[in-house]
């Protein structure tokens, strides 16, 4: 039940993208198309489930014992950023589909705060190492749904006469506050 | 590319290239935290002070840095100002600190700062990085301080806490809410283009 | 291969002095850092308080799910009559952590109050749990609430109506999630806390009761409290003559621990008498401690016998036999270890008391 609730609330009420603000540069960045979108979100969702683990690993193992949370961002950047280039690498080597088809967005997921806000959360919240887990896949999960719809949306706005003042990043972002409001709803699931 | 003077690599943050309204870049910040105009200012110059220590250290090591990991280098230099940054908030204004809360880390991530890097601090000297940086952080804090005062005036009717707005006034409580943050930021962009596009006409 | 070393070799470099400057960076902010948290937990627990009380902190260790999950309670006491605990609690809001810190009566009826420590629920909404500033004569409305309320059989909320019963509180318009969450981490967390402190009975309360102390001390005498080193020893004199020491101590049983009492003459030559304030051992074995049923004579036997007992030695004890000369005690059978921890620490309370006596 617990580990449910988590779930819900990382994909739906607290959604990373448009109730937390994080991972917003993908989001506005790699939302015109929803087919790379999606790719986008599955490439994000697969660092996020590796990153939440390892990092809970090396915090609660290394950093706790030896007293470094000071050291906790520079360590949680570094290891979101080697695991990405090693995830890359894996994948290469492993499935050629799969890195063609995630491939060009891996090296832009280090920059991504979405990643390191969701380790630093799961600290903050203390979560136990398979709470930790869930919350990594319903943030990535919830912030794959934040990208496809804003995809299928943008799509349709390819057709559509927008002002000059509001074409790009600011209807993008009118569009991405009706989102928000819309997820809102969500809030009376719990 | 002419070479600018260094007034203009000073000024060109300000508005031609600001980062957020232009280069649409560290928007997660600029979204999450200007709430309240003292989020925004205080979130502004804490993201200035890491953008300018960072450029400095990050220019004067660019020759010995090699290629091959300088954005491993350069996430080190930032992450380590940005824990800098948040110890000192969280001791000597812990309000303010608690406010921002899990916001102050992800300067590490923020676009505009390794984008700085990248871009300019490991290609110029010292004092041409330092300036950079320091419009770029000035107008990294502007532009969230304008947010913020409206957000705040029209979310809870008051600015830096202080009243302004008249006694029947309703807030508008949306703004305060995620989605006010999306539909301002996105006026507000709106607005720079306009300014811009009769600039160019 | 000379690329190789000098990458290997900056990125340690950056590495290693970016790790020496935040260490030196932790040790001078740490201490400010943590003080202003010490401050912000004092000042809360006085202000759920009642006021011109004495605060004494008491810890308890639960073992709940293999971990040692320990409590801190703040007991208030006006003179010698505890007036209300106070106690951290914590929970998942709307999106953020809430920890409160929350006061109730002695019997755990009532609370008495409820300050919000620490939250970051959505601006403008959630945060009305703490400031509520479309109610200017008092933006605190919604957790004043809750001073007073009654806790049995639970807490409850309504929306939009003024609360009609005692349990009842209303809820913030746009805000039911936090304001829900208040109520449910209240509930789950005073009844914790209930069971906590009223587990082990009075474990590790601080001040012992009176009549616990006259139990192990000659009649007819007058007590004085000595206090030093975390030790308290209550000095018994009648007149002018000291004619007895009482003291406090506890110990690990063979699954709970045991406190007790301890009575010595002046001269720490013979115990007076021991008595057990707190135990939980194994309910027909351990119990017998304090009450052994098979004994129907004197239930008590096994503490009655250090009654008397000499402390020119280390006191011992011998199973399923009479003790042989004056300073030893005979154990219960099938409670060895719950035996044999009394004994244990009858024998080193007894050499602190009188270190701390003789010093």
């Amino acid at each position: 039940m617990n580990l449910l609730v988590i779930f819900i609330g990382a994909a739906l009420i607290n959604n990373f993208v448009l109730s937390q603000f994080l991972g917003i540069c993908p989001f506005v960045g790699v939302s015109k198309k929803v087919d790379s979108a999606f790719s986008m979100g599955m490439a994000t969702t697969f660092v996020m489930v590796i990153a939440a683990m390892v990092t809970w690993l090396v915090y609660h193992f290394i950093l706790l014992p030896f007293k470094l949370e000071i050291l906790e961002y520079v360590a949680f950047i570094l290891i979101i950023a080697s695991l990405v280039q090693l995830v890359e690498m894996f994948i290469r080597k492993v499935s050629k589909p799969l890195y063609d088809a995630l491939g060009i967005f891996l090296p832009l997921i280090t920059t991504n705060c979405a990643i390191l806000g969701l380790a630093l959360n799961a600290v903050l919240n203390e979560y136990s190492f398979s709470q930790t887990l869930v919350y990594g896949l319903g943030a990535g999960i919830g912030f794959t749904l934040a990208l496809v719809i804003m995809a299928g949306i943008r799509e349709e706005l390819e057709l559509v006469d927008i002002p000059r003042s509001f074409q790009g990043a600011a209807i993008t972002m009118i569009i991405a506050g009706s989102l928000a409001l819309a997820f809102m709803g969500f809030a009376g699931l719990i | 590319m002419k070479e600018k003077t260094a007034i203009q690599e000073f000024v060109k943050g300000l508005w031609d290239e600001n980062p957020v309204l232009v280069s649409l870049l560290g928007l997660c910040p600029t979204l999450a935290v200007t709430v309240s105009a003292i989020n925004g200012l205080a979130m502004g110059l804490a993201a200035t002070f890491v953008l300018v220590c960072s450029a400095f250290l990050v220019s004067l090591l660019r020759k010995a840095i090699p290629n091959q990991v300088r954005i491993a280098a350069y996430i080190v230099i930032i992450a380590t100002f940005v824990t800098i940054a948040d110890r000192f908030l969280a001791a000597f204004t812990p309000d303010i600190s608690k406010a921002l809360g899990p916001f102050i880390p992800l300067i590490i991530v923020n676009c505009i700062i390794l984008g700085r890097m990248e871009a300019f601090a490991s290609k110029n000297g010292i004092g041409r990085s330092l300036l950079d940086a320091l419009g770029m952080g000035l107008g990294f804090t502007m532009t969230l301080l304008v947010l913020s005062s409206i957000r705040e005036i029209l979310g809870s009717g008051t600015w830096f806490g202080m009243d302004v707005m008249w006694g029947s006034f309703s807030p508008w409580s949306v703004m305060i809410l995620p989605p006010g943050a999306f539909l301002a930021l996105g006026c507000l962009i709106a607005g720079a283009n306009w300014i811009n596009n009769r600039r160019k006409a | 291969m000379n690329n190789t070393a000098k990458i290997i070799i900056v990125l340690t470099l950056i590495t290693l002095i970016s790790g020496a400057v935040l260490a030196v960076l932790d040790s001078y902010t740490k201490p400010r850092i943590d003080a202003y948290k010490n401050k912000v937990k004092n000042e809360a627990i006085y202000e759920v308080l009642p006021q011109n009380v004495n605060v004494t902190t008491m810890k308890k260790t639960v073992c709940t799910n293999d971990e040692n999950v320990e409590y801190e309670f703040y007991e208030a006491k006006k003179g010698n009559q505890v007036v209300g605990y106070a106690f951290q609690v914590a929970g998942g809001g709307f999106q953020s952590e809430l920890v409160m810190m929350v006061s109730v009566t002695p019997d755990f009826s009532e609370i008495i109050k409820v300050k919000i420590l620490a939250q970051v629920e959505t601006p403008g909404l959630g945060t009305k749990i703490e400031d509520d500033p479309s109610n200017k004569p008092n933006p605190a409305w919604f957790i004043d609430q809750f001073k007073g309320l009654k806790i049995n059989p639970e807490i409850s909320y309504v929306k939009n109506v003024k609360p009609s019963k005692n349990t009842e509180i209303q809820a913030i318009t746009g805000a039911t999630i936090s304001s829900a969450a208040i109520v449910r981490i209240l509930n789950t967390e005073i009844k914790k806390a209930k069971a906590v402190l009223l587990s082990n009975g009075v474990a590790e309360k601080n001040e012992p009761d009176k009549e616990d102390i006259l139990a192990v001390l000659p009649k007819n005498v007058e007590i004085q409290k000595i206090e030093e080193n975390d030790l308290v020893i209550y000095q018994a004199s009648k007149g002018n003559d000291i004619l007895a020491y009482a003291f406090p101590a506890s110990c690990e049983g063979y699954q709970s621990e045991i406190s007790l009492m301890i009575g010595v003459k002046a001269d720490f030559s013979e115990i007076l008498g021991v008595k057990v304030i707190s135990q939980s051992e194994t309910p027909g074995w351990g119990t017998k401690i304090v009450n052994d049923p098979a004994n129907e004579n004197n239930p008590c036997w096994f503490v009655d016998q250090f009654k008397g007992v000499k402390i020119n030695s280390d006191i011992s004890f011998v199973v399923n036999k009479k003790p042989e000369n004056k300073s030893g005690v005979q154990a219960i059978t099938g409670a060895t270890v719950s035996s044999a921890a009394v004994v244990d620490i009858v024998n080193t309370s007894i050499k602190e008391a009188q270190a701390l006596l003789n010093k």
